[in-house]
């Protein structure tokens, strides 16, 4: 046995047919049943009968029957005297229209001879009596052809009637006029006077109507119009009179009952007509020797019975006569008492068959109806014929039922196996989509269900349906001719089926292979369209997106009300929808938007390592956020490399320093050593001081170049305290005291009483005081006075250092607070030109400003800070 | 005589150190770094050492930090890295003083003379603590003789500078304005301002310190006052 052969392509093809061929027995199984009633019947209500007679539709035959017979009893009663129909009965219009009796007697005065009144309908309705065949079109088309008649009232508020014809010629010859207007001579000309087609038009020239009088110029009739009322052609003459007409205008029962008349005259034609039909149908359909259907209606209080075998006629052989009937084959006995019901048949209403006796029958209290079909089938009629049927093809309803539940179970199983297997080849493991799975889902879709449709259609609409599908309700026409006109639907059908089953299975495994493959959506036509419009949306400037989605969202509205929403409320769904969708839209945008205001100003605050989360966000605020988070970390990496570069910097400078102090200390070293030798000769005393002197600049300036650089690069931290000012001054001026007493310099204080309260670090206040006295110390003139000044001010307060410098200042105050800037004779001295621009960069840091201001000789020094209450 | 042993990985700087201590009597011993430290003091009895940071195989910092664990003997660093954060470090770490390169050499004398005293001197003044004898580190005022010395060796004083040190060490950690100062001494409200008081408090510094700028005692709070920190 080859390797999965489930799923070669036999195997395949192979269930592909015997699907088909399953379903074309499931198709033919099930309709045949539903073509034949009797079977209907019998699977749906449970066990089918075996034979005939023991059908339900047996059942329902004989009740229909029973119901003929029955009516056949009670219109008996109307068109026979004494057992055979009679037709010189009269009938009179009246009581049959009022009580549905032919009495016999001319009572109302309008009274017809029965056959005359039948043969009529017959002409009207086409009944089984004329055997003419008319439909009511004509009957109507004989009626409106009928002449017109003209009412004429008297005087005496009597009528009198004239036909059209008659009338006219009264007119004309004179024996009638009209009068009209005042002029009571005036007769009308014969041209005012028109007759068409048997119905006169009157114009009136310009006068009001007022009487008609007769030749001697008396007013006979006050008034007169056109008859308007029903009418009938009379076909036959009424009994004691000429027409209708006549028996009006003498009977003064019937005067100005025209209209009554006829119209009852119809009623009664088309009443009489259809009872005549029912009872007709009734002897001939129940005529002993023409049926095996027997019955007995015996009306026990008169004693009579009515039945259609003569041997059960008489009254008193009544029990004998149902024995009889109980014996010859399948029997109801039905008593006005439901309790006294006996049948020996199966499935039968007992209410239905009683009510169905007692309401159309004679008598509605005391009676016995019996019926019964002798199962024998000694004649052949439709029962008969209907039993040969049934042992021919009924017995086998139940096998065929299961056959077609069999072949609809299989046909299933085929097409799940065919449903597992699609797809996938025995050769190898894969999803294997054939040329037509590639297709776009829409149009695959649509060209199988187009072709499936267009056949179906055209057979549904050409071939008449209506006659399989309706027939088989009628219980008592012969089934045996829409079974055999059945064998046409049913091959029809089958063909059908197989087209139809062949469609499906291409459609439906064509979209198994698609589900397998997860095309189903990526191969849709939509998908396609809706992807290329995302496209589109999504390329679209930010601008064209905005006036497009407005657009869109002012359409839907704009669409709606102009739609009338109040009358279809289900646009207001839509509005709804469009409402909410653009909420939604607008929320999210704006959920967007702030984060990226958030993200912004926490990297303009400093936070630049700060990453928008990109989560949730869409589309352009999607860009911006990552645009944004590498600006930051741009902004980061910048930040960190010049960090870096600073640190590098700072730690170079003090590398550096420290490796120049090393052998800096040694030099001071073995100077000072050098001094403890005490040589006596003078120059070398003067070398060694020269040394000692520049050994010590180079120390400062070591020291002062390290400080320079970290306090320009920022690397201070400075601890704030309150600091008075005024204390200050005074402990740098007691530090300074000597140094100014050796150059004969004079310091005057000028300190304010209250406290000059600052916030700034102490130790750099301090280094800056050292570096402005310092300065001061160094660079004034011998013998001169230095002021130092403190002022406090409401918001500030301000320090200044004065004094006249020795040597001459020639350079302006930015150039002296530039670094290594000294006065050019004073470079020669001591200092590192370092001092002024360090004293500068630590108030600044600290908040402070630092002035120089120069005029001539003096120089003055300004610090200024803002003053802590 | 005091045995004082100098670590430096410059040969020079040793050199010079050994002159000047050898010029003021103390017998010196030499070592290049820390490890040669550490074996010095395994064999030999050391009074006080002399050590820098940057050296090679052993540096300053550790090598104290070992010879905390079982030495006690004053300890002065010698470094160029002259930040407060190397300062503090040096002194949290167990050495008792920190002078930085390039320095002055009769300082750095005077410095191991001050520690070399405290030292063999803590032990014998323990017991005489009276009350109106203020001690802070090598500072000692005592108030009953009215004098004042410091590491053992007697200062003379004027007597308002006196006054002024004996509030200051009265007070320990106790910062003092210059205003209250004068109010202390002269029982006068300070009228006018001037620098009198700076300038006594200079003249104090200078005669008891052995580096008036960097004050061991008599400290200054720029922009508040003085002090004397407690010991």
């Amino acid at each position: 046995m080859r390797e999965k052969w489930y799923k070669c392509n036999i195997t395949k093809a192979v269930l592909v047919v015997v699907a088909h061929v399953l379903v074309v027995v499931m198709t033919a199984c099930f309709i045949w049943l539903f073509s034949y009633p009797v079977l209907r019947a019998e699977i749906f209500a449970g066990k089918p009968a075996k034979e005939y007679k023991d059908s339900r539709n047996f059942v329902e035959k004989m009740l229909g029957y029973s119901q003929q017979a029955v009516t056949g009893i009670k219109s008996a009663d109307l068109f026979e005297t004494e057992g055979k129909y009679n037709p010189d009965k009269i009938v009179d219009l009246e009581t049959y229209h009022k009580k549905n009796i032919i009495n016999g007697k001319n009572k109302s005065g309008l009274s017809y001879r029965l056959g005359d009144l039948l043969e009529w309908a017959g002409l009207k309705y086409g009944t089984a009596f004329s055997g003419v065949n008319r439909n009511s079109e004509e009957s109507v088309r004989l009626d409106e052809n009928t002449e017109g008649i003209i009412v004429c009232k008297r005087a005496d508020d009597m009528f009198e009637y004239y036909r059209m014809s008659d009338f006219y010629e009264m007119i004309t010859g004179g024996g009638l006029r009209f009068i009209v207007s005042s002029d009571e001579d005036e007769a009308l000309d014969e041209e005012s006077v028109m007759v068409d087609d048997g119905q006169a038009e009157y114009t009136f020239a310009e006068g009001e109507f007022r009487a008609v009088q007769d030749e001697k110029g008396a007013v006979v009739y006050k008034d007169c119009w056109v008859y308007d009322g029903a009418v009938q052609a009379e076909q036959f003459a009424p009994i004691g009179a000429e027409d209708i007409l006549s028996i009006v205008n003498n009977d003064p029962q019937w005067n100005g009952r025209l209209d009554e008349a006829y119209s009852m005259l119809g009623d009664v034609l088309y009443a009489l007509n259809d009872q005549y039909t029912a009872y007709h149908k009734a002897s001939e359909s129940v005529k002993e020797g023409d049926t095996n259907f027997s019955f007995i209606y015996a009306d026990t209080k008169n004693r009579c019975i009515y039945t259609n075998k003569t041997e059960y006629r008489t009254f008193d052989t009544l029990e004998k006569s149902l024995a009889q009937m109980k014996a010859s084959g399948k029997y109801v006995i039905i008593n006005p008492k439901l309790a006294d019901f006996e049948t020996d048949m199966e499935n039968v209403d007992a209410s239905l068959w009683r009510d169905t006796v007692k309401y159309s029958g004679l008598d509605q209290e005391e009676f016995l109806f019996a019926a019964s079909v002798d199962t024998s089938y000694p004649v052949q009629d439709s029962f008969y014929a209907e039993n040969a049927l049934y042992e021919k093809y009924g017995g086998s309803a139940r096998r065929i039922a299961v056959f077609g539940c069999l072949a609809a179970v299989l046909s299933l199983g085929c097409i799940l196996w065919l449903t597992a297997v699609a797809g996938r080849s025995d050769k190898d493991d894969e999803l294997h989509l054939n040329a037509f799975d590639r297709w776009k889902t829409e149009i695959a879709a649509a060209i199988v269900i187009g072709i499936w449709f267009a056949p179906t259609l055209i057979g549904i609409y050409t071939v008449k349906w209506d006659m399989f599908l309706n027939a088989g309700d009628t219980w008592l026409d012969w089934q045996m001719p829409y079974v055999n006109d059945s064998v046409f639907f049913i091959i029809l059908v089958c063909l059908m089926s197989v087209f139809t089953c062949a469609m499906f299975l291409i459609g439906f495994l064509s979209l198994v292979r698609r589900i397998k493959a997860r095309t189903v959506w990526k191969n849709s036509l939509l998908r396609c369209i809706g992807v290329l419009f995302k496209d589109i949306f999504l390329n679209l400037n930010c601008i064209w997106k905005t006036v497009l989605l407005f657009g869109v969202y002012s359409i839907v509205h704009w669409g709606v009300f102009m739609s009338e929403i109040s009358t279809n409320p289900r646009m207001g769904m839509v509005l709804l929808a469009a409402d909410v969708a653009a909420f939604v839209y607008l929320v999210h945008k704006s959920i967007g938007r702030n984060k990226l205001k958030n993200g912004v100003k926490k990297i303009s605050c400093g936070e630049l390592g700060y990453e928008i989360a990109l989560d949730k966000l869409t589309g352009d605020q999607r860009e911006i956020a990552l645009d944004i988070n590498s600006i930051g970390e741009g902004m980061e990496a910048a930040v960190a490399e010049s960090v870096k570069s600073e640190r590098l910097k700072t730690d170079l400078i003090t590398n550096v320093s420290h490796d120049i102090k090393t052998p800096l200390t040694s030099i001071i070293n073995y100077v000072e050593l050098l001094k403890q030798e005490n040589f006596e000769d003078a120059k070398v005393r003067r070398y060694i001081e020269v040394l000692e002197q520049k050994s010590q600049r180079l120390k400062t300036l070591t020291e002062d170049v390290v400080e320079a650089s970290k306090v320009s690069s920022g690397n201070i931290t400075l601890e704030y305290m309150n600091l008075n000012l005024a204390e200050m001054i005074q402990q740098v001026s007691g530090e300074f005291e000597e140094r100014f007493r050796v150059r004969n310099l004079k310091e005057v204080l000028l300190l304010p009483d209250e406290e000059a309260v600052i916030q700034a670090d102490g130790r750099r206040m301090w280094r800056v005081f050292e570096n402005i006295y310092n300065n001061a110390a160094k660079y004034a003139m011998e013998g001169t006075r230095i002021y130092a000044e403190l002022f406090v001010e409401e918001r500030v307060v301000r320090f200044s250092l004065k004094n006249i410098s020795e040597q001459a200042l020639n350079i302006s105050a930015d150039e002296l607070t530039e670094r290594f800037i000294r006065g050019d004779i004073s470079r020669s001295t001591e200092g590192s030109g370092l001092g002024l621009s360090i004293a500068k960069t630590l108030t600044q840091m600290q908040r402070g400003t630092f002035e120089l201001y120069l005029d001539g000789d003096l120089f003055k020094v300004t610090i200024e800070f803002p003053r802590v209450k | 005589m005091a045995k004082i042993l100098v670590c430096d990985d410059d040969k020079e700087i040793v050199e010079a150190i050994e002159i000047y201590l050898t010029q003021e009597g103390y017998e010196v011993l030499k070592a290049y770094d820390g490890m040669e430290a550490l074996k010095v003091l395994e064999s030999e009895h050391v009074d006080l050492l002399v050590i820098d940071v940057m050296m090679p195989k052993l540096d300053g910092i550790r090598a104290t930090l070992k010879i905390r664990e079982e030495n006690n003997m004053p300890i002065i660093i010698l470094s160029a890295k002259s930040e407060d954060a190397d300062k503090i470090l040096g002194l949290n770490i167990g050495a008792d003083d920190y002078v930085t390169k390039p320095f002055n050499p009769l300082e750095l004398i005077a410095r191991v003379k001050s520690q070399i005293r405290r030292y063999t001197k803590l032990g014998s003044t323990v017991d005489t603590a009276q009350e109106s004898v203020y001690t802070v580190g090598g500072l000692s005022v005592n108030d009953d003789l009215k004098e004042v010395t410091v590491d053992g060796e007697p200062v003379k004083l004027t007597p308002l500078e006196y006054s002024i040190l004996l509030l200051l060490v009265k007070n320990q950690g106790k910062v003092f304005s210059i205003s209250q100062i004068y109010e202390d001494i002269w029982n006068e409200d300070a009228i006018g301002v001037d620098n009198t008081v700076a300038v006594h408090i200079r003249h104090i510094r200078e005669k008891i310190e052995i580096n008036p700028k960097e004050p061991r005692y008599l400290k200054v709070v720029w922009g508040v006052g003085y002090k004397i920190e407690k010991s």
